[in-house]
């Protein structure tokens, strides 16, 4: 008998909205965490990895994450509302936004940088290999399930395996005056106690950028709807 | 294609979670459907869906540079003047990334296009992640064969696009942020986005500003590329429709998708392609018609998700969803009954939309809505499928 060609994918992952656990997979997925790095300053990365690439690549990650910095750090409307979750002194002017319109008079206040997240040093791929689960030997894909095959099909979970597949973004990094041994996300997420490697659940991996108001120009005509899709 | 009863998984909603499918239920409202599943033949995929998908597709877009060409075309989409040459501009040079179209198939008669969703489509989540994995789950748990397959290529197709689309970085996503569903979508593509390698950012619509002509974020950074899941001919009538003329940013869907997610296009292809099998007669209603007549449909130019669609069916009784449209011009189509099936565990009889899905050029896979009414809405019920002969 000829084997058809498939007419599903492969296999599916998500990388971003990532499962806490597989359905099927409890028993034999771990908990989807990523390995990333978490560095006081680009002093302490660039220390504790010698090599002029390393240098580099620090450089790079701590410039990345400060850039995001002003975009997804949590704002406040006055310094002592900032202060009060995250400390006295710690706690900056935002950049002045540059809204066409609307620009109210008064910024912003969001805490400092504390320290930032980035891959792993030397497996740090930008690109998420849909491969990646495959292993080493070449057989087909088609239509042969391999058991390793099957228990990561779905998800791109877990940080077992080849380690080539850490896909944090570089983010800047904050404590919070009640706790201020834990480094936290954006979002607060709490990631770690000190700087080194952690391992952080898929969920800290991308920023969301806070908006605080409405610009507006577009999306007023969704108001009457529940869905702009169809 | 038959309407099977199946097992449903158990813990399926605490997993819907997890992954963000945050509206399987829609206000106490069954939304993923796993309670049923319906299966097709081989022969009903590759040899009716597949092919009548990549022929429409491709009979549709033949048809934009002829709208584009002709003022009378264009006027009577309600394609506002201001934006004929931003949307020219955009044909050929910005492919699409993807687009659905709503299909009346029972697996005997060709497959008839009701629609085509191919601005702002959705539900494609539930498309190409969760009913693939629903099908390896109840493979695994021994309720369906192993030589069960699905009609669902989405994932890699949407990856493989992202990564041929070249598009500026970091590239934005956004959808209008208080909808639940329009962000699941928006994230998922975002993630596939990931997944090609790109840098993907979200952004609530309403956030995005402008600065001397450019759209920006709310830190002032110029927005070089965006994917909206807002309708084009919203974006034509807002207050930044001007700024789109001056802006460098590359949207996605491309701006002559404005033409094809307007129900004018059915009138248009019905007289390119007189009695296609795969086409329903359609015509623009003008002052002159008489009242909807017995089999026939009216649909506005603009709606989405079933609103203010309203039909009349073979025996004269009258069908109407509301909406919020209702403003702008109207085509009439004729009626091809949705397919019937019978739901025992609610006892009541179903109507089945077949949405086909496109990639980059290709037909993509397959998602089934059912619902009570002959009309498909929003609240439509999400079943999987498989295929299996």
């Amino acid at each position: 008998m000829t084997q058809r060609a498939r007419k599903r994918s492969n296999k599916v992952a998500l990388v971003l909205m990532m499962p806490a656990t597989g359905m099927l997979m409890v028993a034999c997925s771990s908990e989807p965490e990523t390995s990333a790095v978490v560095y006081s300053s680009v002093q302490e990365c660039q220390d504790k990895n010698p090599g002029a690439d390393a240098k580099e690549l620090c450089l790079a990650d701590y410039k990345q994450a400060a850039e995001l910095h002003p975009k997804v750090a949590p704002k406040y409307q006055t310094l002592q509302e900032c202060e009060a979750d995250f400390g006295a002194q710690r706690c900056e002017v935002a950049p002045e936004r540059q809204y066409a319109s609307n620009s109210s008079s008064g910024g912003f206040f969001m805490p400092m940088m504390m320290g930032y997240m980035a891959s792993q040093m030397f497996n740090r791929p930008q690109v998420i290999q849909t491969g990646a689960f495959s292993s080493p030997g070449s057989q087909p894909r088609d239509n042969v399930r391999r058991d390793d095959d099957k228990q990561s099909s779905s998800f791109a979970g877990g940080g077992g395996g080849g380690g080539a597949r850490s896909a944090v973004q570089p983010q800047p990094l904050y404590k919070s005056r009640d706790d201020s041994f834990t480094y936290r996300t954006a979002d607060n997420n709490a990631v770690a106690s000190r700087s080194g490697e952690v391992k952080v659940p898929s969920r800290a991996m991308t920023p969301s950028v806070g908006g605080q108001r409405r610009i507006g120009g577009f999306g007023a005509t969704a108001a009457s709807f529940d869905s702009a899709g169809g | 294609m038959q309407r099977k009863l199946i097992d449903e998984r158990e813990g399926w909603r605490e997993y819907a979670e997890s992954v963000g499918f945050d509206y399987h239920t829609i206000d106490d409202e069954t939304y993923w459907d796993e309670s049923a599943y319906y299966q097709f033949s081989w022969q009903q995929i590759e040899e009716e869906l597949e092919p009548a998908t990549e022929e429409l597709h491709e009979m549709a877009l033949s048809l934009v540079p002829e709208i584009l060409a002709s003022e009378q075309l264009l006027n009577q989409l309600a394609i506002p003047a201001t934006h004929w040459d931003y949307i020219a501009a955009s044909w050929p040079a910005q492919p699409q990334l993807y687009g659905r179209m709503d299909l009346s198939y029972d697996g005997r008669s060709p497959p008839k296009l009701l629609e085509l969703n191919y601005d702002t489509p959705t539900s494609l989540f539930e498309s190409s992640f969760f009913q693939w994995v629903w099908l390896e789950d109840q493979i695994e748990n021994q309720l369906l064969p192993q030589g069960a397959d699905q009609f669902n290529s989405l994932q890699e197709k949407l990856i493989e696009a992202f990564k041929s689309l070249q598009l500026p970085q970091p590239f934005y996503f956004s959808s209008v942020e208080e909808s639940i569903e329009d962000r699941g979508n928006v994230r998922y593509l975002m993630d596939c986005a990931v997944q090609a390698g790109l840098r993907a950012q979200y952004v609530p619509l309403e956030t995005v500003g402008q600065r001397a002509g450019q759209f920006v974020d709310v830190m002032g950074t110029a927005v070089n590329g965006m994917f909206k899941l807002y309708p084009w001919e919203f974006m034509l009538s807002e207050e930044y429709a001007p700024v789109l003329l001056t802006s460098d940013t590359r949207f996605l869907e491309p701006p002559w998708k404005a033409l094809m997610s307007n129900k004018g296009i059915l009138p248009l292809l019905w007289q390119k392609y007189p009695d296609h099998p795969n086409l329903l007669p359609s015509y623009f209603e003008d002052k002159a018609n008489e009242p909807l007549q017995n089999g026939w449909v009216r649909k506005p130019l603009y709606s989405r998700e079933g609103a203010n669609v309203e039909l009349v069916n073979f025996n004269g009784e009258k069908v109407a969803a509301a909406g919020p449209y209702g403003t702008g011009g109207y085509i009439r189509q004729q009626f091809c009954p949705l397919p019937k099936f019978i739901d025992p565990l609610r006892q009541q009889t179903v109507y089945t939309l077949t949405g086909s899905w496109v990639v980059g050029d290709r037909a993509a896979g397959i998602g089934l809505r059912e619902d009570a009414s002959l009309i498909t809405r929003n609240t439509s019920r999400f079943l999987p499928h498989i295929i299996l002969d």
